[in-house]
């Protein structure tokens, strides 16, 4: 486990006592490093099959621009015969398939808890998921959020979200407030973005049931009012209003810390 | 590149989790390859790969004075097409912004501080 001072360090930090095996697939308990502080492993996807030309396909969609010809024709000639390569596994209703989701986490919304597998995302800003609303046709295995199974949910009455991208491809649906927790930090009042539709990527991509966004919350496309991120929401039960990204090669870790002192103002 | 010498550029990107690979401008991307025998941009498979026997140069990169490297081993995402790996490093020329996605915060250890003056810090770690 690192322990932060109250200084940050951009200088070499030593990390000791991290596990460098390989990280337990998807569905496994979510690690709590304690009150006020926690701490997220991230699950490694067994089924990924990387595909460089969608990789890269979907950086230019995700930064707003068009991706050129030859990358479009690339990706359909390489996920075609992925697909063809494939004996077992789901069965993908259209060529696109979004396979360079690697690292997933577990993410509790709602009472009681549903546990959905969230990709953590530092360049978006919207907590959405995949829901009961989300029409099955567009739907391909993933866990989905009941609203209505929740008992300390709440709709935001006239909020709707929209992520749009370059090809016209986009997610969109209504809000909900309601309780989500990360590792041990919970904040009891969050705007869940529920899916009404969602593009055939992420229809595809069968073990990512959505994302959390922590990039800054002034590019939240919840509207008429923006809403803040997980993190902008948790800051304040943070002693420092920071979080980690300690990304391992075929493991992952999203740590986020506190730095408040305990009863007897030990920081750790 | 690998134990080439540092050469101080300023390239300013974004630090995202949710992008895969590391993307910097082309003069950079095709100073990497260059290292690499055999390697090529490839339209077919939609960017830089390399021979997949071939063993890629660690990339290091500087945030102020520290460095961070990325060892080789973390630029090979498997074969694209017959024996040549897919790279991990990519041209963001035709995406107009740099972004430093898992492939170099996989190499350190990140900090988002979110407070009134936002800061990002990087630390190193052991890989």
């Amino acid at each position: 486990m690192v322990h932060l001072t109250n200084t940050l360090l951009a200088a070499t930090l030593a990390q000791a006592g991290l596990a460098v095996a390989l990280p337990p697939r998807i569905g496994t308990v979510v690690d709590n490093a304690g009150p006020g502080k926690t701490s997220i492993k991230q699950v490694r996807n067994p089924n990924h099959k990387f595909n460089g030309a969608l990789s890269v396909y979907k950086t230019f969609l995700k930064y707003g621009r068009t991706p050129p010809a030859h990358l479009e024709a690339a990706v359909a000639n390489i996920t075609a015969s992925n697909l063809a390569r494939r004996a077992t596994g789901s069965v993908a209703a259209t060529p696109v398939d979004s396979n360079d989701a690697a690292y997933l986490s577990p993410v509790s919304i709602g009472t009681p808890a549903q546990v959905l597998n969230l990709d953590f995302d530092t360049g978006s800003s919207d907590l959405w998921v995949f829901s009961s609303e989300t029409p099955s046709a567009q739907r391909n295995g993933q866990a989905i959020y009941t609203a209505s199974r929740s008992s300390t949910s709440k709709k935001v009455s006239g909020a709707s979200w929209n992520i749009q991208y370059g090809d016209g491809s986009s997610s969109s649906g209504d809000v909900y407030q309601d309780k989500v927790t990360i590792g041990g930090l919970t904040v009891s009042s969050q705007a869940v973005e529920a899916a009404q539709k969602v593009s055939a990527s992420f229809t595809q991509d069968s073990d990512t049931d959505g994302l959390v966004g922590l990039a800054f919350s002034d590019i939240n496309t919840v509207s008429p009012r923006q809403q803040n991120t997980f993190f902008d929401n948790a800051k304040s039960s943070l002693d420092s209003p920071v979080f980690t990204a300690d990304l391992k090669y075929h493991a992952g870790k999203y740590p986020i810390y506190h730095l408040r002192p305990d009863a007897e103002g030990r920081t750790s | 590149m690998g134990s080439g010498s540092f050469v101080s550029s300023r390239v300013s990107g974004i630090a995202d989790t949710g992008t895969t690979l590391l993307y910097l401008p082309d003069s950079v991307v095709r100073a990497y390859y260059a290292q690499i025998k055999g390697a090529q941009n490839s339209r077919s498979a939609g960017g830089y790969v390399f021979p997949c026997s071939a063993t890629a140069p660690s990339f290091t990169f500087g945030v102020g004075s520290a460095r961070y490297t990325i060892p080789g081993s973390f630029m090979n995402f498997g074969e694209a097409e017959s024996n040549l790996c897919f790279g991990g490093l990519q041209s963001s020329s035709d995406i107009g912004v740099n972004i430093y996605g898992d492939v170099a915060l996989k190499a350190a250890f990140v900090v988002f501080d979110g407070s009134s003056s936002p800061r990002l810090g990087w630390a190193s770690k052991k890989l």
